[in-house]
C-alpha cells in the first residue's frame, strides 16, 4: 500500500496520507510529550520544549526508517516519513504541493493535539518534532508554520522546505515566541 | 461567551435559506464551537453537518455526545481518503473529497429518511477545503446544486468560508447565499 493517496480531480492534484495508528509508536510519542510537559512546567521554556521536541523527532526517524534511499529529495523525504511515522502516529494530512525542495501541507487529523490537555503545548511539540523529522536529512531545512489549530485554524498549514528561505529569519525563533507569548496570555 | 455569535448564526439561519458565514482563520474554533452547541441543544430541529475540515473521529472525540443524538447527522468527505475505516450511524463516510454529487445524493437520501417538525439545517464545513481538493468551476457548479436543492426541500444551509483564503472565486461562490455574515471579534 503508498504511504501517500493521490487524489485528482481535473487540473487539481493532492496526496493524503493514510494513517494507520501503532500503539508503540503512539505511546513513545505521547511519552516524550509528557517529559516536555514536565520540562515546561518547571522551567516555563519553550525552548526546552522544542529541543526536546527536535531530538524526539531525530531519534524516531533514525529508529524508525529502515529503507533509505541514495539521495534525498523533498519528495522522497515526504513518501518516506509518511510511511515510517506520520502514518504509524495516525497524522491525516493532504498534501497540496510536492516538488524537489517544497512540500505544503494541511493537517486535519493530530491524535496528540486532539489528546492533549494543553493544546498550545502540544503544538509546539509537533512542530519540533517534525522539524527534527526534517533536519535528520536537510539539516538546513525549515518548517514554516502558517496557521495552527492551537491558534483556532480549522487545520494546521505547513511548508516543508530543503534548505531555508533567504531573506526571512529563522522560523524556529518566530514559531517559539508565537507561542511564548500564547502560553503568557492562556 | 460565545453567545452573541450563536445568536447571529442562528437567527441568520431561521429567516434565511443559505447563509454564507466568513470568518477569519484565528476566530474559525468559535464558529466551530458555536454550531456544534448550538446542534447539541436541538431537540425538534433536524441537523446535518458536512465535514471536510474534520474527520468524524476527530469530531466525536471532542464531542461524545453527538452519538445519542438522532436528530444530528453527519457527512465526512474525508475519512475514507485517508484510509480511516469506520463505521457509525450517525454517519456517513464520502469516498473522496472530490465526489461532490455524491455528497448531494448522499445528503437528500439522509434527509428523507428522516423527519421533524422543526426546521432542517444543513452545515458545510468548508467551501474553502472543498477548494483544496476541487478546482473552481466544479466547486462553483456543486454550490450551485447545493443551493438549489436545498431550497427546494426547504432545508436552511450555512456554507463556511475562512476569510484569508477568500479570493474572486470564493467571493462570487459565496456570495450565491441569500445572506452573508461576516465574524468579527465583538461578535464573540
Amino acid at each position: 500500500m503508498e504511504p501517500l493517496r493521490t487524489i485528482t480531480s481535473q487540473d487539481k492534484m493532492v496526496w493524503m496520507t493514510q494513517p494507520r495508528e501503532d500503539v508503540s509508536v503512539m505511546q513513545r510519542t505521547s511519552d516524550a510529550y509528557d517529559i516536555a510537559q514536565g520540562k515546561f512546567e518547571e522551567s516555563g521554556n519553550t525552548e526546552i520544549v522544542m529541543q526536546t521536541a527536535e531530538a524526539f523527532g531525530r531519534g524516531v526517524f533514525a529508529d524508525q526508517v529502515k529503507k533509505k534511499p541514495k539521495q534525498w529529495t523533498m519528495k522522497e523525504w515526504m513518501q518516506v516519513v509518511t510511511r515510517d511515522v506520520l502514518n504509524p502516529l495516525g497524522i491525516g494530512a493532504t498534501i497540496t504541493e510536492l516538488t524537489e525542495d517544497t512540500a505544503r501541507s494541511v493537517v486535519f487529523r493530530l491524535p496528540l493535539h486532539e489528546d492533549a490537555k494543553d493544546p498550545h503545548l502540544a503544538s509546539l511539540f509537533t512542530y519540533g518534532f517534525l522539524r527534527g523529522l526534517l533536519c535528520s536529512v536537510f539539516p538546513e531545512g525549515e518548517v514554516i508554520m502558517k496557521s495552527t489549530m492551537a491558534t483556532g485554524a480549522p487545520m494546521t498549514s505547513l511548508v516543508f522546505k530543503t534548505s531555508p528561505i533567504q531573506g526571512v529569519s529563522p522560523e524556529r525563533e518566530r514559531v517559539k515566541e508565537v507561542f511564548t507569548t500564547m502560553k503568557k496570555d492562556a | 461567551m460565545l453567545d452573541g455569535l450563536k445568536e447571529r448564526i442562528y437567527k441568520s439561519a431561521q429567516i434565511h435559506q443559505s447563509v454564507g458565514v466568513i470568518v477569519p482563520v484565528s476566530n474559525y474554533s468559535d464558529l466551530y464551537e458555536t454550531i456544534m452547541m448550538q446542534m447539541l441543544g436541538s431537540k425538534q430541529d433536524l441537523w446535518m453537518y458536512v465535514s471536510i475540515t474534520k474527520t468524524y473521529d476527530t469530531i466525536t472525540r471532542s464531542y461524545k455526545e453527538f452519538a445519542n443524538k438522532p436528530n444530528i447527522f453527519f457527512i465526512d468527505c474525508i475519512s475514507r481518503a485517508a484510509g480511516i475505516s469506520q463505521k457509525a450511524d450517525n454517519c456517513s463516510f464520502i469516498e473522496s473529497p472530490v465526489m461532490l454529487e455524491r455528497i448531494l445524493m448522499e445528503m437528500m437520501h439522509a434527509f428523507r429518511e428522516r423527519k421533524t417538525e422543526g426546521n432542517t439545517y444543513i452545515v458545510l464545513d468548508s467551501l474553502s477545503a472543498l477548494m483544496i481538493y476541487n478546482n473552481v468551476e466544479t466547486v462553483k457548479e456543486f454550490f450551485q446544486h447545493f443551493v438549489n436543492k436545498t431550497r427546494a426541500e426547504n432545508i436552511h444551509c450555512v456554507s463556511v468560508v475562512i476569510e484569508e483564503e477568500m479570493d474572486d472565486h470564493l467571493n462570487k461562490i459565496i456570495f450565491l447565499n441569500e445572506k452573508i455574515i461576516k465574524v468579527k471579534e465583538s461578535f464573540i
